[in-house]
């Protein structure tokens, strides 16, 4: 045995040597992402440019001596400081001009990977000059470049150093700042994501509707939106932290990355449409780009690089192919398309395609290289200039995968009987392999919008089932038999205990016998409720021993919110409060409207509640129970929900059900998520107020 | 042996910046504050960062700042909010300068509100006379100086005629509260901080 471990013990030894070995042999020897380098800094270039060209119309105003931002004061500054903020020197500051000429020239090198590292160094002192001056006006978009620039100095795509050693250690920097880059953006959505969490009004979910309406970063449309639609409020925030809080995980994995990117691409752009926030936003899409495997980034270069002319086969007897032929040749500006029949034997470009295949699907010839389906379409449109700018969406849309699955759709609607193979393509797969982590993530979100969020004060309960006498009685007997009674009458008191035995008793039929009215109520729906209870009970006790919602303390419904003695305000929101919101609405449809008003008047969410579907499902429910017996207790209700006031607490108990579902399925989901529900409910109310600022 | 230096300098390098900037980032604790004198001397020269990015709060008010002006022949104008209408602009086109132009005037306004609450909160000032005093100091900070030449420059490019006297407030404006957000009121509290007239 001794042996055997040794061995084993050696074997790994040698195994973690060979890797080491490896990485040290690929880090040294290689650059890992030459074309996503130059890619990258061709991006970062565009961004620079188009950032200081934004700006200098108005450059007076933030780089002049004469300018209301004040300069640096450098009295005590190191040399590396004074360096990087010149331009608070007075000699130098009315020649601003010069920094701004050269920052463009050299932005054009540094993105044309000219010198790459000496470009990139004179961009970062550049810009750093400039952006130090007028500091007031940075965001966290160039915060960001700073970063950035500052690390594509030791980035390059490829090593010229003669020397082995030299070479080896310019490789390993290299690559060591390819990833400090990669990091550092994950490491802007952890912090922000993080900080968000420990806010208030992120995870209440009304973060956005504050912001919407404030004048800077507001936009009168969506902050309407917002103030209307509380769910679209709610998921909005909790989507954007959850969004920030799983990017630093999700963006690592190949297979999670290009939805990571995708949603980011549309998250940011709408922080610039929507907010405003213009520099920060493209700034924030640029720095995705580190992300670009070498063969993506390779791909889009080949894009960018001189157009050569491109031969496309369409099915001449297919009318959207044809449609679309004419289209192209309308807009091909510089001659770079070639249409032929995809039909014709002589086609000699295409004459390695078989025929039938040529029919099925476009094909594309550009020289050697050879595309076909999506890709096609995407070869053809870059040709066309009007179109060029739409072009980095549909290869986005086509690293995703979605192109091939768009493409197939369309082609299986052609006119012509001809369809795109059947085999799945990337698209669906991909799909497939997402969409069980997407739906589990939705549900989580949903369920997370469910706790402390305006579209929620009243949690959302699962669509209770009605349930019967005799399933009553099952459930009673359950209980007696893990000798749990003694407990269920200690939550739900004996009172009403002994309504759920009478309820138990009756039979199925007369539950299930006559039309809705809506004046019925009896004793048995007191009975019915209290059931409703026990089961919210049920679920509560099989839900903390097979699925556990964490310690005692912290959860949202441990055992004091069955204590009817306790009010809301001490123990939280609890299924009981649940209830007894939902005990007037019933009460004043089943009594007439009239003789529950003081019942109702003691909850001012009451008109709310009723629009609620569990709500109404709940007095749905319990609308049969009682319609056998309205005339006989139609009298005796009335009395008893006046003489009784206790009536609305045994109500209560009737939402208890549906509620602890709910309530326990979003515990365990925010529990998983990590946040901090026990906090987050005590905040809840069923108040608007709850919402609004201190 | 070579090879492996020439591997590990760059990898400890690596590895030192990911920590540093880790415990630059984090909430205090005890680790980032024992270490932050070296934490900040390495973060702060090249690699300074913050990434609120609008939390752990959201952006819940707006900044404006008017002004009036007073010309030698007694004519008064009305309040003005110089940022507004540049918002607004911004809003319409926002690729242009006019949202980084905002940032420098609402930066006038803010550095001059934050010398204000600064002093009113060290002073624990809460009657109207102490906030008058607290004013009247205000007068000869550098903020209140270039609110000053801001509001005068903005004077004399609408009036043709001499300015005798200006006057500035800062205004903090609330959107509406969540549970009034459907009532007819334009905005929600607001908190002004008006300054005494400037005789020139």
């Amino acid at each position: 045995m001794k042996s055997n471990s040794s061995i084993r013990l050696t074997d790994h030894i040698r195994s973690l040597s060979f890797l080491f070995i490896n990485i040290r042999d690929k880090v040294l020897d290689t650059q890992t992402h030459p074309s996503t380098i130059k890619f990258f800094r061709g991006v970062i270039s565009v961004w620079v440019v188009c950032n200081t060209l934004m700006l200098l119309p108005a450059a007076e105003h933030f780089w002049s001596s004469h300018s209301y931002i004040p300069a640096t004061d450098l009295k005590d500054a190191t040399l590396w400081k004074t360096s990087l903020n010149l331009l608070s020197l007075e000699v130098v500051a009315p020649h601003y001009h010069w920094f701004l000429v050269a920052q463009l020239l050299v932005a054009i090198c540094a993105g044309l990977s000219f010198a790459p590292r000496v470009s990139s160094a004179l961009l970062y002192f550049l810009t750093m000059n400039l952006d130090n001056r007028a500091m007031v006006i940075q965001d966290g978009g160039n915060n960001l470049m700073h970063i950035v620039l500052f690390l594509l100095i030791f980035m390059t795509p490829h090593s010229s150093a003669r020397n082995p050693s030299l070479r080896s250690f310019s490789n390993s920097l290299s690559n060591m700042a390819f990833f400090m880059v990669r990091a550092q953006v994950a490491l802007v959505y952890a912090t922000a994501g993080l900080l968000k969490v420990q806010g208030e009004l992120w995870p209440k979910g009304v973060a956005l509707y504050y912001t919407m309406n404030v004048l800077e970063y507001g936009n009168k449309f969506v902050g309407g939106l917002m103030a209307d639609f509380p769910l679209l409020l709610a998921a909005g925030c909790l989507v954007t932290v959850l969004f920030q809080v799983t990017f630093p995980i999700l963006i690592w994995p190949r297979a999670t990355r290009p939805l990571l990117m995708a949603a980011g691409t549309f998250f940011h752009l709408s922080i610039v449409f929507v907010m405003g926030l213009t520099s920060f936003g493209f700034a924030l899409c640029a720095s995705y780009f580190i992300f670009y495997t070498d063969r993506q980034a390779e791909k889009t270069l080949s894009w960018l690089r001189p157009r050569a002319r491109v031969v496309a086969a369409f099915d001449a007897d297919c009318g959207i192919c044809q449609s679309f032929a004419r289209w192209v040749k309308r807009f091909d500006w510089f001659n770079l398309i070639t249409p032929s029949s995809a039909q014709d034997p002589a086609n000699q470009v295409l004459k390695s395609v078989p025929l039938e295949h040529r029919l099925k699907v476009l094909q594309a010839t550009c020289g050697k290289s050879h595309v076909e389906g999506y890709d096609a379409i995407v070869a053809v449109i870059s040709r066309l200039p009007l179109l060029i700018p739409i072009v980095p969406v549909l290869q986005t849309i086509g690293y995703l995968g979605l192109g091939d699955v768009l493409y197939a759709r369309i082609a299986q609607n052609r006119s012509r009987t001809c369809s795109v193979p059947q085999t799945p393509s990337k698209g669906k797969r991909m799909l497939t392999r997402f969409s069980r982590p997407v739906a589990s993530t939705l549900c989580t979100v949903l369920i997370s919008s469910l706790i402390s969020s305006p579209a929620t004060a009243l949690p959302h309960a699962l669509q209770p089932r009605p349930m019967l006498p005799s399933e009553t009685r099952e459930l009673l007997n359950q209980i007696e038999a893990e000798g749990s009674t003694q407990a269920m009458t200690r939550f739900l008191t004996p009172s009403v205990t002994q309504a759920i035995r009478d309820y138990s008793r009756l039979e199925d039929s007369a539950i299930r016998k006559n039309p809705a009215d809506p004046y019925a109520a009896t004793p048995a729906v007191y009975g019915a409720a209290a059931a409703g209870g026990a089961a919210a009970k049920v679920v509560e006790h099989v839900w903390d021993r097979y699925v556990g919602n964490g310690r005692i303390a912290a959860r949202v419904i441990n055992d004091r919110n069955f204590d009817l003695s306790k009010t809301t305000s001490e123990v939280g929101i609890s299924p009981v409060d649940v209830g007894a919101f939902a005990a007037p609405v019933w009460l004043q449809q089943s009594a007439g409207n009239i003789e529950t008003r003081v019942a109702s008047n003691t909850f001012k969410n009451a008109a709310l509640l009723r629009s609620y579907p569990e709500i109404r499902s709940l007095v749905e429910y319990n609308r049969p129970v009682t319609s056998e017996f309205v005339n006989q207790y139609r009298k005796q209700a009335r009395d008893y929900v006046n003489n009784n006031p206790q009536a609305q607490w045994v109500m209560a108990v009737g939402g208890a059900a549906a509620a602890a579902v709910g309530y326990k399925a979003a515990e365990y989901a925010l529990n998983q998520m990590g946040a901090r529900t026990s906090e987050l409910i005590r905040r809840a109310q069923f108040n608007d107020r709850a919402f609004d600022l201190r | 042996m070579k090879r492996t230096i020439l591997f590990f300098v760059p990898a400890l390098i690596l590895g030192a910046h990911l920590l540093m900037t880790v415990l630059y980032l984090i909430p205090v604790n005890p680790a980032s504050k024992y270490y932050l004198p070296t934490v900040q001397a390495y973060i702060e020269p090249v690699f300074s960062q913050n990434w609120g990015l609008f939390a752990p709060e959201p952006a819940t008010s707006s900044l404006q700042f008017w002004f009036r002006c007073e010309t030698t022949d007694g004519q008064q104008s009305d309040w003005q909010d110089p940022i507004y209408q540049l918002i607004k602009d911004h809003h319409e086109f926002p690729f242009s300068f006019r949202g980084k132009l905002t940032y420098v005037y609402q930066s006038i306004a803010r550095d001059l509100l934050n010398a204000h609450v600064e002093k009113k909160n060290a002073q624990e000032c809460s009657s109207e006379k102490c906030l008058a005093a607290i004013r009247a100091e205000l007068t000869s900070t550098p903020e209140f100086a270039l609110a000053r030449r801001w509001s005068l420059d903005l004077c004399r490019a609408q009036n043709s005629k001499p300015i005798r006297s200006l006057q500035f407030q800062v205004l903090k404006i609330f959107p509406k509260p969540y549970s009034e957000r459907h009532s007819p009121q334009a905005t929600g509290r607001i908190e002004a901080v008006p300054f005494d007239p400037i005789y020139l």
